[in-house]
């Protein structure tokens, strides 16, 4: 309990910041709506009259077009999804190779608690972390949504559920970063694994959008979780689900065995 | 003359990790933009809706090379410009991270010097992967198109374009981690204000009313569509020098009164 409680304070600026800045931003992307809608009105109808394909390979998605909010909140939260994946690989580079890079693994160690024990409440802590910044999430996006959405009728189940899987989204990319942390030697820069990690991701995803042949679907997690999908089938799509849920715990495994045998540099 | 040798050397692997992805990366896309220029499909559709490209200033034309990179830009941009932005920021802060400031200050060379040998190679190192990342550009669109020369005139505005936006990043990075107290602190503050900044060249993309937003994000500076016509305008270019020296400034000031987390 105590090392949980003393890395969740460790988070706590960390915390802060992040659960500002992100349903900060979500707000103020979602508050240039009300312009975009008034203005796009006769780009829809010509919109609705091109290729499908076509259309998709500028990420224009014909279920649900920009000039409705699900739509715009639908790009919208494309974006976001960017900072939550680079926050969760931060904390899953960071959590285990911290005391190494900063040289108090000697005194954490020499406590008389279990690696287990230090492990799990180090997850725990960083998963209170992404949980309060995907509360302060839902909250924002169901505030923006209702604040911005004018005479729309909107359905939030379909929301709902795409704010339920979030949380899973950022386990996926914590998890990678925790076995990659304790199977290499050492993370110099947590930023430099975590910015390669959740914007390379990021990246091969955006540019799958433009190469329609669709393979690199199965590598990131991004599209395990396409927004775009749960927004209009209101469910998620299980089977690009399974390959980021298996990761995970494949991931999850392999980083307590591993840490258990690890051998730690001292000072 | 020492320094810069071991600086070299200290980032030669990130480096070179960077830049076999990124032309990996960039190497793959070409085959899709191969599949786009013979689909006749998709030429019959720009032919019809010509109208509308025109209309919403700047989708460019996907059938040639140049408008089909300046489709996909932005995924050179970004990476170049986070490479030179961690470069920046950890070039400066890695003494004090590895306890080696103490090693390093204790050597009879002035602050000055260090300093200069790091921005030595930090620059040498931002140019040599913006010039290698367009060459990669050039020789895997360049097979498929039938006017190299129009574009390999754009390779080269767009490599002037992603330099300038490389070294505001190196400068900030290397200005804040001079300048803010704790070291820890640099690397992630450049790179907050990267995915802020991209996130709202993003916005401003796709909201007219968020125009006036564009001089704060330099991703909208020099943007690849501009490129096509090589129109680098004035105010931008003012505002990146402004920046670029203000940061480069900032840096041998305050580093030289450093006081050094040992």
């Amino acid at each position: 309990m105590n090392i949980y409680k003393f890395e969740l304070s460790n988070l706590k600026k960390s915390i802060l910041i992040w659960g500002l800045s992100i349903p900060g931003f979500l707000l103020f992307y979602m508050a240039f709506f009300p312009a975009m809608a008034a203005s796009n009105g006769a780009f829809n109808d010509i919109m609705s009259n091109m290729d499908d394909r076509f259309l998709r390979a500028f990420g224009i998605i014909p279920e649900l077009p920009i000039g409705e909010i699900l739509g715009y909140f639908n790009l919208t939260m494309g974006m976001v999804l960017l900072p939550l994946a680079i926050q969760a690989s931060n904390y899953g580079f960071s959590i285990l190779s911290v005391e190494e890079r900063e040289l108090t693994a000697d005194f954490l160690l020499s406590k008389p608690i279990s690696r287990t024990k230090i492990i799990v409440s180090k997850f725990l802590a960083a998963l209170t972390s992404l949980l309060i910044i995907d509360i302060l999430l839902a909250a924002s996006t169901i505030i923006a949504i209702n604040a911005f959405k004018g005479d729309e009728v909107v359905e939030l189940r379909n929301v709902i559920i795409l704010l339920l899987s979030v949380p899973l989204f950022q386990l996926t990319f914590m998890s990678i970063g925790m076995v990659i942390s304790v199977s290499i030697k050492k993370v110099s820069s947590v930023l430099n694994f975590s910015m390669g990690l959740g914007f390379g991701m990021f990246i091969i995803s955006s540019l799958g959008g433009v190469i329609s042949s669709g393979y690199l679907f199965y590598l990131t997690p991004f599209k395990h979780f396409d927004t775009a999908y749960v927004l209009i089938n209101g469910s998620w799509n299980w089977s690009l689900l399974a390959i980021s849920v298996s990761v995970m715990v494949l991931s999850l495994v392999a980083s307590y065995f591993l840490y258990l045998k690890r051998n730690i540099a001292s000072l | 003359m020492n320094i810069i040798a071991r600086e070299f050397k200290a980032n030669l692997k990130s480096f070179i990790i960077w830049i076999i992805s990124l032309s990996l990366l960039f190497y793959v896309a070409s085959f899709e933009f191969e599949m786009f220029q013979n689909d006749p499909r998709i030429l019959e559709a720009f032919e019809t809706f010509d109208y509308i490209f025109n209309a919403l200033g700047g989708i460019p034309d996907l059938t040639t090379a140049a408008g089909y990179l300046s489709l996909v830009s932005l995924y050179l941009y970004i990476p170049l410009a986070i490479y030179s932005a961690l470069l920046g920021s950890r070039i400066i802060s890695k003494e004090e991270q590895n306890k080696t400031a103490e090693y390093l200050f204790t050597l009879p060379v002035s602050r000055n010097k260090v300093i200069v040998s790091k921005f030595t190679v930090a620059l040498t190192y931002t140019i040599v992967i913006n010039i290698i990342s367009m060459l990669v550009c050039l020789y895997s669109f360049g097979r498929f198109s039938n006017t190299l020369d129009t574009f390999s005139i754009y390779i080269v505005n767009l490599g002037i374009a992603i330099l300038l936006t490389q070294i505001i990043f190196l400068s900030i990075g290397m200005f804040l981690s001079s300048v803010l107290k704790q070291y820890k602190r640099s690397g992630g503050i450049t790179i907050g204000i990267l995915i802020g900044t991209f996130m709202i060249s993003m916005l401003v993309g796709l909201a007219e009313k968020a125009d006036a937003l564009k001089y704060i994000t330099p991703f909208q500076y020099f943007s690849a569509s501009e490129m096509l016509t090589g129109n680098f305008e004035f105010i931008y270019i003012l505002i990146t020098t402004v920046i670029i020296v203000l940061s480069f400034t900032g840096l041998f000031i305050f580093y030289k009164k450093r006081d050094l987390y040992i």
